[in-house]
């Protein structure tokens, strides 16, 4: 209690003054969202979710299964839900002033998640099958159909990015199962091209 | 008479010249929020010391009829200055005389003065405010870019290089900041890219504003690129000021003495740090109780903050200070802040400031983001840019130092001269729980209540071992402090390292993990 109290205020003081808009409107969403919260335990965590994108909420639920697997880590402690409403109203807080318990070495510390953190993309294996666009640009070519057999190095489409007409060619021998492109279309980096199987 | 008539003629040419891009194109800067070139440069310097260079140089451009035009001063302002009485060189970019654009002449002007600064051994201070290369002038502008670089590089850690992002700064014309010490910006003002909205669009058709694609905001914040960060022009003067009363004026000098002051009586050290290894605090209080009348100034405050670094005096001396800020992401090691860490360590290296590192953190941030974004590679950067310098490196241990990160930190093993610790320190391999749990697994997983085991072995662990004297038993830990000696304890350290020598073996130059 005591400690949190002689923290809290003075970080936040200088943080404030740097928020970006949209921190400020996440700030409102937060607001309208605490409010009906207010009563539970999890405030904090659950007005975060609320403001987050989609991405920091998995990553949430995932932090919760870790945390029930190991039964290591209370849930959010009340200590620390009291102490933050002395120092600021919950609903004020935006995800990157709320204290988050944070594992590190099979330990969890309290402290504030940075904003990088908090928007980092999960990792997702590459699939062997999908064809990505490895560089944004336009489809200008098409040589094959959905169905069509193709022997590993055959050319599929030709991809123009940089100034350079790039091939795109089959990595195995195998069936073109989806064609995700038109001609002429614009393709951003990783979108799907082909799917073969 | 006749030198009379002459000085006229030299009135009417300087008339012309100092008129820059015309009225209606300063009326123009000024709606803009920006202030024309001669008076930033007025704004830097003390009053009345600023003495132009090359006001008449004219550019040799023929092509496109640029032989029929006259750009006054070829749109940059040179010349030399005082800030606190110290000589500076200076340029500035004038925005109103063809978009600042770069052409031949234009850069040689900054050459000049760049190798100036050199030959002088005084800071250079470069304000860019430019839309780019010349087009006009071919490849001749593309060479004038690349002879800037040159001297960056050749300059860096040689003299203080400053570089003020005050206008557009795009396309190969952002290299020479991004060579230079520091980078300051100006928020709605400053913008930094390689490629512009524009060839993003019609490339590959995302949409993005100047601003949110290298504003000031994205450099302080995102990229790191940018050092300090202003809400106006006139502020980030002030900044520019403070920062020069810190650095030294070229390497084979120190920073200026100034009278020594006590920190600030608000800032308690013993009050700070909370005694449970998990709670967090603010670093920068500690620092504040510390270094003199608590004036730290920060560098890189939004980027990576959980490494704080920055300058402040002791004993009225100047030293930089690196430490672990357990308020954000408790203090890890990741790719930005071993980055952000690195190059101040070198920085400080360079031009003779000692290093103070203040260590409390858990290790390094776990996660695929981090290893795949080379996480191995960058903080190597930080255990090179120790080992490497020879400044006088002083190390306090304030609470968690585990693993490699106790090693990264400026450890005794990497060369530390001084390593202190508080009585709150934790030098351990790795935190209590998950050493608790290899050790004793067998006890634990043979236990009756395998919970209870764990948690007594993690508290014999941390009994045995959360504290500094294991450490302080093989002499990796000159002393263990009490928190209140720590300011009195770093003067002395500095005062008995005043001419610290260390040799390196020779070498052109090592190989560090860029």
């Amino acid at each position: 209690m005591k400690i949190s109290k002689k923290i809290v205020p003075s970080s936040l003081k200088r943080r404030r003054s740097r928020e970006t808009k949209e921190e400020i409107v996440e700030k409102k969403v937060e607001k309208s969202a605490g409010k009906d919260a207010v009563e539970l335990k999890e405030v904090p965590k659950a007005a975060q979710n609320e403001s987050g994108s989609a991405d920091t909420l998995k990553e949430e639920k995932q932090h919760d299964a870790k945390k029930a697997e190991s039964s290591k880590e209370k849930p959010v402690s009340v200590k620390n839900i009291r102490s933050k409403k002395t120092s600021d109203t919950v609903e004020e807080v935006s995800p990157l002033k709320q204290l988050i318990q944070f594992g590190v070495g099979y330990s969890k510390y309290s402290t504030y998640p940075s904003k990088k953190f908090l928007a980092r993309k999960l990792f997702v294996p590459a699939n062997p099958n999908q064809l990505l666009a490895f560089i944004p640009g336009t489809i200008v070519d098409i040589r094959v159909a959905e169905g069509d057999k193709v022997k590993a190095g055959a050319i599929l489409l030709i991809l123009d990015a940089m100034k350079m007409r790039n091939k795109i060619f089959a990595p195995f021998d195998g069936i073109v199962k989806i064609l995700n492109v038109e001609l002429g279309q614009n393709v951003k980096k990783n979108e799907l091209l082909v799917e073969m199987q | 008479m006749s030198i009379r008539r002459k000085t006229k003629e030299l009135q009417d040419r300087m008339n012309i010249a100092l008129s820059g891009g015309g009225e209606k194109a300063i009326e123009k800067q000024v709606a803009m929020g920006k202030l024309p070139a001669r008076e930033r440069v007025e704004a830097i310097l003390d009053n009345g010391t600023f003495h132009e260079y090359d006001l008449f140089v004219e550019h040799q451009a023929k092509e496109f009829d640029m032989d029929k035009k006259i750009l006054n001063a070829d749109g940059v302002i040179t010349g030399t200055g005082t800030i606190y009485g110290h000589s500076v060189c200076i340029y500035a970019q004038d925005f109103t005389v063809a978009g600042g654009s770069l052409g031949l002449a234009h850069a040689r002007k900054i050459t000049k003065i760049m190798d100036h600064a050199m030959k002088l051994g005084i800071p250079i201070i470069g304000i860019n405010d430019s839309g780019g290369a010349r087009i006009q002038e071919g490849v001749n502008s593309l060479a004038g870019y690349g002879e800037i670089f040159f001297r960056n590089t050749l300059a860096s850690g040689v003299i203080p290089q400053i570089s003020v992002i005050l206008g557009p700064c795009a396309g190969g014309a952002v290299y020479s900041p991004a060579l230079t010490d520091f980078v300051f910006v100006v928020d709605k003002i400053s913008k930094m890219f390689i490629t512009g909205p524009e060839v993003i669009k019609t490339v590959l058709g995302e949409e993005i504003s100047m601003d949110d694609l290298g504003g000031a905001r994205v450099h302080t914040e995102i990229t790191g690129n940018a050092h300090f960060y202003a809400e106006t022009e006139l502020e980030c003067f002030e900044q520019i000021k403070k920062l020069v009363t810190f650095v030294p004026w070229n390497n084979k000098k120190k920073a200026d003495k100034f009278p020594t002051r006590k920190p600030r009586s608000k800032f308690k050290i013993d009050g700070i740090i909370p005694t449970d290894s998990k709670q967090p605090y603010d670093v920068r209080d500690v620092i504040n109780s510390i270094v003199d009348d608590s004036d730290f100034l920060e560098i890189q405050e939004g980027w990576a903050p959980n490494m704080v670094i920055g300058l402040a005096r002791l004993n009225g001396d100047t030293v930089g200070f690196v430490a672990n800020q357990p308020l954000v992401m408790a203090g890890v090691l990741d790719v930005d802040s071993s980055d952000k860490a690195a190059r101040f360590i070198r920085y400080c290296d360079a031009f003779n400031i000692p290093i103070i590192t203040l260590v409390d953190l858990p290790g390094y941030l776990p996660g695929i983001d981090q290893e795949h974004a080379g996480v191995i590679r960058h903080g190597a950067k930080v255990l090179y840019s120790y080992s490497e310098a020879t400044v006088t490196k002083i190390t306090v241990i304030l609470r968690k130092a585990y693993g490699g990160g106790y090693i990264a930190m400026n450890s005794r093993h990497l060369g530390a001269d001084f390593v202190l610790a508080w009585p709150s320190a934790e030098i351990a391999v790795m935190g209590p729980e998950g050493a608790a749990n290899i050790i004793f697994r067998k006890e634990i997983a043979e236990a009756e209540n395998p919970e209870e085991m764990r948690k007594l072995k993690v508290k014999e662990y941390k009994k045995r071992f959360a504290n500094p004297y294991a450490a302080a038993a093989y002499g990796y830990i000159d002393a263990v402090i009490d928190p209140t000696e720590t300011r009195s304890y770093l003067m002395h350290a500095l005062d008995v390292s005043k001419n610290k020598q260390e040799l390196r073996p020779w070498k052109k130059h090592g190989i560090p993990p860029f």
